[in-house]
């Protein structure tokens, strides 16, 4: 009915200035492009092996591909920066699975904040999103009655516990995956031991 | 060994076992158990099996969905080349530092490293609204941008004591805005910078990029977030904000200070839902230097930028009603746009100055008219209330019958004449509109300047049909339903025609409303009832098929 005329050409300076990233005024200490070089490779090469398993376990925060992508890269520019910085990630792998945790929690605490659809909810079934990616009707018959019915198991499990199997299942420690999920080990256990026999029970009985 | 079958290890045991996730001496233990023992033996068995299942399942569901690597390993590459080019940022090392020394025991640096991150990241998170880093915001930016279609964009430019105003019109899939102007390239090589896309967020990443010593800052600021760069290395601009709409992270603003001063300011003007970005009581910074000799360096502006300041001071007025019968004057001369006029109010005056300060070439000249109160349009008589003691009212009887209420009819009455009054006022600024714009001027304005002029006009005339068909739907409430259909005019007219011809129609219904219903007009001879009745509904009708008509003469194109 109305237009809308909206007159966006004024823009203002005065903002209260809440940095999260301020530099200290003796500057950083440089690093020439010529040492940086092997990191990139090595930051690369890591990427080549770890990009599909840490997409994998951000599949159940439920975020777009994209986003996910964006994510890992994320995570992997962190580490370049952290490494470029003379610290030392002794354990690449947790370390890449915790950030991107973490990166994945903001950005669906961000989702939150513009009050889009909650992403996220502990066992809360979200078929809209899983529906298109999950195998559609046609190759649902070919998965077995066992794989139906652990697939149907898997869908029953806790965030948690799905959380923690697909760390386990992409090779992390209980050490590592109780540092990522900011666990005790003991509690991881007991989580995996409770998300395993649930999905035993689906297998064998 | 019927003693030994009590300690039959958990399923917990079993799974640890499985994992390699106990010490070596329950892991042998347990592994002394299986071979005795047949039942742990296929519970084990059962285990690695699901294990097996779960993995199989989840391969099927997750291999099919990642997409192949060479885009964005490409892409990362791409942008671990920018990171190296850059200085790294140093962050809260102190902290960091602080935190491993308080260790108890040693661990490797990264859990502490990730501790430090997640207590700033708790901390973050709770106060502000959450963050994201300067390259997510960037590289989403350059995505959006990727995506869209047509937009258009106002661009002002300050530059040491100039300020002027470009509008390309900016093609996302297209490489550049080709609007050649000599002075930019100029600007945009000594900045090194290309100015004629400035919104461009590919450029504003590459321009970050190049940086050998940078801080970021991202402000969550109304609806947009602002990605604020401050270089502390070399190059020409010392700082550039980023603005971006949160939603959906479309560049809308952006702001560049260089070295010698100068600012140079950016923003989108596009029609769209959202209500403005930056609203237009936020007055820019000022940095214009050397303003004393402002008119020996200014250069007489050309005709073309003259009439786009015109319209952006037309438009800004607008936006806060001001052009709509109050005594302020556009005056364009030859090397400025003068605003002339009273207000009624300082405040007012305070209003009008400020949604002019960011346009270019304007000047103001305002003074308060010192009664606080004085109608908005002095030629015309609008004070319509009606008082008790009322002269003849020729619909009067209608106006009972149709609502009893005395208090009631009187908001009535009171609410068609100020719809009235209102369309009066937006048919008194089109043909204003109408008689300032006509073809020569038009021909000064760039395309997207037309399509400001579009929208200013457009929004007159949509407030003017939405009033007209309000007073409609409730004259129909006294008078009963019409079925007349709106006359199909003659559409052979000019805008200016037509513009006139609806100002007095509109004008004409106004006075008869005023006339039937409120009996102000004192000095003619009152007319009947059932003359009343038709006079406003041909009035009615005749305003109507102006506006009707009015529209189909408009094209700026």
């Amino acid at each position: 009915m109305s237009t809308h005329f909206t007159w966006q050409m004024i823009y203002s300076g005065v903002v209260t200035e809440s940095r999260d990233n301020v530099a200290e005024e003796d500057g950083p200490v440089r690093i020439g492009s010529d040492p940086s070089l092997p990191l990139q490779s090595e930051v690369t090469t890591l990427f080549a092996q770890l990009r599909a398993p840490l997409l994998r376990y951000l599949w159940d925060f439920r975020l777009t591909t994209e986003t996910a992508e964006e994510l890992v890269q994320e995570a992997f520019l962190k580490l370049f920066e952290e490494l470029r910085k003379g610290r030392s990630v002794q354990m690449p792998r947790p370390w890449l699975f915790r950030v991107v945790h973490r990166l994945a929690l903001k950005e669906i605490r961000r989702l939150r904040v513009r009050e889009a659809p909650e992403p996220l909810q502990d066992g809360e079934p979200n078929q809209l999103e899983i529906a298109d990616l999950r195998p559609n009707p046609a190759e649902q018959v070919l998965l077995d009655e066992k794989e139906k019915r652990v697939s149907r198991a898997l869908d029953s499990l806790s965030l948690r516990e799905r959380q923690c199997l697909s760390l386990r299942v992409e090779g992390l420690r209980y050490r590592e995956i109780a540092d990522v999920l900011d666990l005790s080990v003991t509690t991881v256990s007991d989580v995996l031991r409770r998300a395993v026999a649930a999905l035993r029970e689906a297998c064998y009985e | 060994m019927s003693e030994r079958k009590v300690f039959h290890p958990t399923e917990r045991e079993l799974l640890m076992a499985a994992d390699g996730e106990l010490i070596p001496h329950e892991h042998d233990a347990i592994r002394r158990h299986l071979e005795t023992c047949w039942d742990c033996r296929a519970r084990m068995a059962e285990i690695e099996g699901t294990i097996t299942q779960y993995v199989q399942l989840r391969r099927r569901e997750l291999d099919a969905v990642i997409p192949p690597i060479d885009g964005p390993k490409a892409e990362l590459e791409r942008l671990l080349q920018a990171k190296a080019i850059e200085a790294p940022a140093t962050e809260q090392q102190g902290w960091i530092r602080h935190l491993a020394s308080w260790q108890l025991f040693p661990r490797p640096i990264w859990i502490s490293a990730t501790a430090a991150v997640t207590i700033l990241f708790v901390l973050i998170s709770t106060t502000f609204a959450p963050t994201l880093s300067a390259s997510l915001l960037i590289n989403r930016a350059v995505k959006t941008q990727s995506q869209g279609e047509h937009h258009y964009q106002v661009i002002e430019y300050h530059v040491g004591s100039r300020k002027w105003v470009r509008q390309p019109a900016r093609q996302t899939k297209s490489k550049n805005i080709a609007v050649a102007d000599p002075e930019l390239d100029t600007l945009s090589r000594r900045l090194a910078f290309d100015l004629s896309d400035p919104l461009n967020a590919l450029q504003f990443a590459r321009w970050r990029n190049a940086l050998s010593h940078k801080t970021d800052s991202i402000n969550h600021v109304g609806d947009n977030l602002e990605l604020t760069t401050e270089n502390r290395g070399a190059g020409e601009i010392l700082r550039a904000r980023f603005v971006v709409r949160e939603h959906d992270y479309w560049p809308i603003a952006e702001r560049l200070e260089t070295r010698q001063g100068d600012l140079i300011t950016i923003a989108e003007v596009t029609p769209t839902e959202f209500p403005s970005a930056y609203p237009v009581s936020r007055i820019p910074e000022r940095m214009l230097v050397n303003p004393s000799n402002e008119s020996a360096a200014l250069p007489k502006p050309t005709r073309a930028e003259l009439a786009q300041s015109e319209l952006m001071a037309r438009v800004a007025l607008h936006q806060i009603g001001a052009d709509m019968g109050e005594e302020l004057q556009v005056q364009p001369d030859s090397r400025a746009i003068l605003i002339v006029g009273r207000t009624e109010s300082r405040s007012r005056e305070k209003q009008i100055k400020q949604v002019l300060d960011t346009v270019p070439l304007v000047h103001t000249d305002l003074r308060p008219l010192g009664t606080p109160s004085v109608p908005r349009m002095t030629h015309l008589q609008t004070s319509g209330a009606i008082s008790p003691n009322a002269p003849t009212i020729p619909l009067e009887q209608q106006l009972a019958t149709a609502i009893p209420s005395f208090d009631e009819r009187v908001e009535f009455v009171n609410a068609i004449l100020t719809s009235a009054e209102s369309a009066t006022e937006h048919a008194w600024a089109l043909q204003h509109l109408a008689k300032r714009y006509d073809e020569r001027q038009i021909r000064l304005l760039s395309p997207s300047s037309k399509q400001m002029l579009n929208l200013l006009v457009q929004s007159h005339e949509e407030a003017l049909r939405r009033e007209l068909d309000h007073i409609d739907s409730e004259i129909s409430r006294i008078l009963g339903n019409s079925h007349t259909a709106i006359s199909q005019r003659d559409t052979s007219e000019s805008w200016q025609q037509s513009a006139n011809i609806t100002l007095l129609s509109v004008r004409s219904l106004h006075e008869t409303i005023l006339t039937s219903m409120s009996g102000a007009n004192g000095n003619e001879t009152i007319p009947s009832t059932e003359e009343a009745a038709q006079e406003l509904r041909r009035r009615l009708i005749d305003s109507k098929s102006a506006v009707a008509a009015l529209q189909q003469s408009i094209s700026f194109h």
